[in-house]
């Protein structure tokens, strides 16, 4: 019998009804399957075979399954090597639609789908190999080959890597690949913590490490507390000399006269019968007439003495007129003039003017200064006891009056008050000494050692008047975070760095999952728990590492090779060595 | 016990796959079971990841597993069927703990190794030949539960290694690659042990002969006993001497 006359085999146009109706049929009977397409990672051109393929991308295509009664093969063995499925199916797929959706993406050899290649059946959960590609069934039917049949078996997993992004495809590395168990450390409990000691004038001595840490990559930054005193007039401290802090040295240059000004903030009188020290100016045990004691009687008032009193009598030149209220800042200056005249401001109010008898001031003298604890002393056989309160913002000045005062003066021409102070001074010509009593921050630098421990804290700035110990706060060795699925993480241990791919994140118990992990030295490693692992967007370290076998398991996650290796240290001696694994 | 030493030799040997590089991308230590099993129990672990993970793939792989493959009397190496080592019984001072000479057999064993590709076989064969030439030995404790100071050279000896590579056929078939290596394993087995009583008194009957005839004449009896008298066998002490008959 002829072949139909009205129906031409070589139009085109018959050929694509015909190849429609076949894929219309394929959409129809088949099923949506993923194609796989298989990654070259590493040709072996000895043995012709690639053993660490990848499959990274999964192309949806609606393929025909012909399998009628289930697959087949030769369905479930059981072998030495366990329980073996030999499942086979053949699928077709029409050409027209794996070239539009499949062949135009892959870069070669993509004319037709490929041995080798992957077919993922959803219904089934099931991955295929496909084994033989038929590009001639049915044959030439219309003088066309409208579909191809592909023959497959299910797949062998030799861990190879999948990444498709699809859970139902990825999961086999979940549970098929050999992985590694990494318990990850809290990146809090993992940060090493420090304490610090101060000496008496605020400064630290020495930072000591409570806990070393672990994990440190990188020394980490050392952050310690700010120096902030308790009590200032200006800037972030004073001279707490409640803490038997003070402060001595020179003058940077002398005048017979001159001006001593500064705040003071008494916490507390001085008992009965005896005084505190506010400073002492000039002279010296050897020149007796230049040294110049200034204090508080147990009423508060300021009182005065010198080395020549003959006796260390104790002078209240001021009376009530300059008495310190408890718990509130004065200001006092002192000024020595060109007239030998004492001039005494109290809180900007001028309350004594006038010389003292038997008295040549010399005022700003090279025997230098002494505040606050330092200068607490006996003096001509009595005892001067250190201040208990705060001073803040010293300054002394040589020069006259005029050049000192005068423009100082709340109303020009008066000396009756003084123009209230409101910030801190500034150095000029006339300056002999300023001090702000400011205080200043500590500053430490940190060492590791290769097991990413701390083991050297360095103070290299010890500060200044901390009232109480800093408190030292050490950077995380990590950050935490989140470990993506399919990322690649990395473990750098110095000569090597190890790799592997997270299969799975469990933050919930900070457990993470690898598979096909690796060493840059091509050579058996392992992760170590002192080196942080590090993801896109997650640092940690961990502290208990396990290999996870998935295959062959005796119970979850262990294979028998496991349960010898529980044994072997009981009846095997292996004290000289063993060369086909380590025994622990 | 065997099978497990047999089965700690090859537990911890891996597969590296490395990249274009050199640098590895996947390494994975072959597990090992021991081959002969109940079905049943391999499909109930199969089953604890889940339904979706059972029919997924056809099987993992790279893989091993061993099996016994035959037990032979070797004569060679029996020694005298009385002897025995004994030692002090733990608790007692009075009997001491002994165990007869064992009983050598040989032990053939099979190592099986199924791999998806010749590489992947032949990494993990290069983690076994070098070390037997053909023969290893290992340090065994037999006694290793109440004795563990006693050690044993286990001689294993690779009798030969056969394997097998399917890939000529049609383009459709599956392609396995097995290795099987064959060993003997030379091991004692031991009986159980006995407790036996020390000997603590000793007769000795004396007799000298009279001229060439073959009289003998009873001279007297020897009593031997250790001094002090509850000593232990492995400590220090003395004999006493006690004449408890005489003819003289």
């Amino acid at each position: 019998m002829a072949t139909n006359p009205w129906v031409s085999q070589s139009v085109r146009s018959e050929q694509n009804l015909y190849e429609d109706l076949v894929i219309e049929s394929l959409k129809f009977y088949g099923q949506d399957v993923y194609y796989l397409p298989r990654e070259i990672v590493n040709k072996d051109r000895v043995f012709l075979d690639d053993v660490p393929s990848r499959f990274s991308d999964a192309y949806k295509v609606e393929m025909y399954a012909e399998n009628i009664d289930g697959f087949e093969g030769e369905g479930d063995l059981f072998s030495k090597f366990g329980v073996e499925l030999r499942d086979q199916a053949t699928f077709v797929v029409a050409r027209r639609r794996w070239k539009k959706l499949i062949g135009d993406k892959l870069d070669s050899y993509n004319f037709r789908p490929r041995e080798g290649d992957l077919i993922y059946l959803p219904m089934s959960k099931s991955i295929f190999e496909i084994f033989k590609v038929e590009t001639e069934t049915p044959f030439y039917q219309l003088s066309q080959l409208p579909t191809f049949r592909l023959q497959c078996e299910l797949f062998e997993y030799n861990d190879e890597d999948f990444d498709t992004e699809l859970d139902g495809i990825d999961d086999i590395e979940v549970e098929g690949a050999y992985q590694y168990k990494l318990i990850m450390e809290d990146p809090v409990t993992a940060t090493a913590t420090a304490t610090a000691q101060i000496d008496v004038d605020g400064r630290v001595t020495r930072i000591d490490a409570d806990s070393l840490g672990r994990g440190y990559s990188v020394a980490p930054d050392i952050t310690v507390s700010a120096a902030l005193g308790s009590n200032s007039k200006f800037g972030n401290a004073s001279l707490n000399v409640t803490r038997g802090r003070g402060a001595e040295g020179s003058y940077t240059q002398t005048g017979v006269h001159g001006l001593i000004e500064f705040w003071v903030y008494m916490a507390g009188y001085p008992n009965a019968g005896t005084q505190d020290i506010l400073f002492l100016t000039g002279g010296s045990e050897s020149e007796p007439t230049k040294q110049y004691l200034w204090g508080v009687n147990s009423s508060g008032q300021i009182v005065y003495s010198r080395g020549d009193n003959q006796g260390g009598g104790i002078v209240n030149l001021f009376d009530g007129n300059a008495t310190l209220s408890i718990n509130t800042w004065h200001h006092i200056v002192l000024l020595a003039d060109d007239t030998n005249n004492l001039v005494v401001y109290f809180d900007e109010q001028k309350i004594f003017d006038s010389t003292i008898a038997g008295v040549t001031w010399d005022w700003i003298s090279s025997g230098g200064y002494a505040i606050g604890a330092v200068a607490a002393r006996e003096q001509d056989g009595i005892q001067w006891n250190a201040f208990d309160g705060f001073i803040d913002e010293f300054r002394a000045q040589v020069g006259t009056r005029a050049e000192l005062l005068e423009s100082r003066y709340s109303v020009e021409g008066n000396d009756a008050s003084l123009n209230q102070q409101t910030a801190e001074y500034e150095s000029d010509s006339a300056t002999a000494l300023l001090l702000h009593f400011n205080a200043e921050n500590a500053v430490a630098t940190s060492g590791i050692s290769a097991d990413g421990e701390i083991v050297s804290i360095t103070v290299d700035n010890p500060g200044l008047y901390y009232d109480a110990p800093p408190t030292v706060t050490l950077a995380r060795p990590y950050t935490g975070g989140t470990y993506k699925r399919n990322e690649t993480i990395a473990q750098d241990n110095g000569t090597y760095t190890i790799r592997g791919e997270v299969a799975k994140w469990d933050s919930a118990n900070s457990t993470l999952y690898l598979a096909h992990v690796g060493s840059t030295d091509g050579t058996y490693q392992t992760f170590t728990t002192t080196a942080q692992v590090n993801g896109a967007t997650a640092s940690y370290a961990p502290n208990l590492v396990e290999e996870l076998q998935k295959i062959q398991q005796i119970e979850d996650n262990k294979s028998q090779g496991s349960y010898f290796d529980n044994f072997e240290g009981d009846f095997l001696d292996f004290s000289e060595s063993n060369p086909f694994g380590d025994v622990s | 016990m065997v099978v497990s030493v047999f089965g700690s030799l090859f537990n911890n040997l891996y597969v590296l796959r490395q990249n274009s590089a050199g640098e590895v991308i996947s390494q994975v230590k072959v597990p090992l079971s021991y081959a002969p099993k109940r079905s049943f129990i391999e499909r109930l672990q199969e089953m604890k990841n889940g339904e979706d993970q059972e029919r997924r793939v056809a099987i993992k792989l790279p893989r091993m597993s061993f099996e016994i493959t035959s037990m032979t009397y070797d004569s060679i190496r029996q020694l005298p069927k009385s002897n025995s080592f004994s030692t002090v019984s733990a608790g007692s001072s009075n009997t001491r703990d002994a165990i007869y000479t064992a009983v050598p057999y040989d032990i053939g064993f099979d190592v099986n190794i199924y791999a998806k590709s010749q590489d992947d076989a032949l990494q993990i064969v290069e983690q076994i030949l070098p070390y037997f030439n053909p023969q290893y030995t290992v340090s065994v404790k037999p006694f290793y539960d109440t004795n563990p100071e006693l050690k044993e050279d286990v001689p294993i000896t690779l009798g030969g290694v056969s394997f097998s590579d399917d890939f000529e056929g049609s383009v459709g078939d599956r392609r396995t690659i097995i290795y099987t290596l064959s060993f003997n394993m030379k091991v004692n087995f031991y009986g159980p042990k006995d407790t036996r009583s020390i000997i603590r008194e000793v007769h000795q009957n004396l007799y000298m002969l009279v001229g060439d005839s073959d009289r003998e004449d009873f001279q007297y009896r020897l009593k031997t006993t250790p001094t002090p008298s509850g000593v232990s066998a492995d400590s220090d002490y003395g004999f006493n001497l006690q004449y408890l008959d005489s003819a003289i």
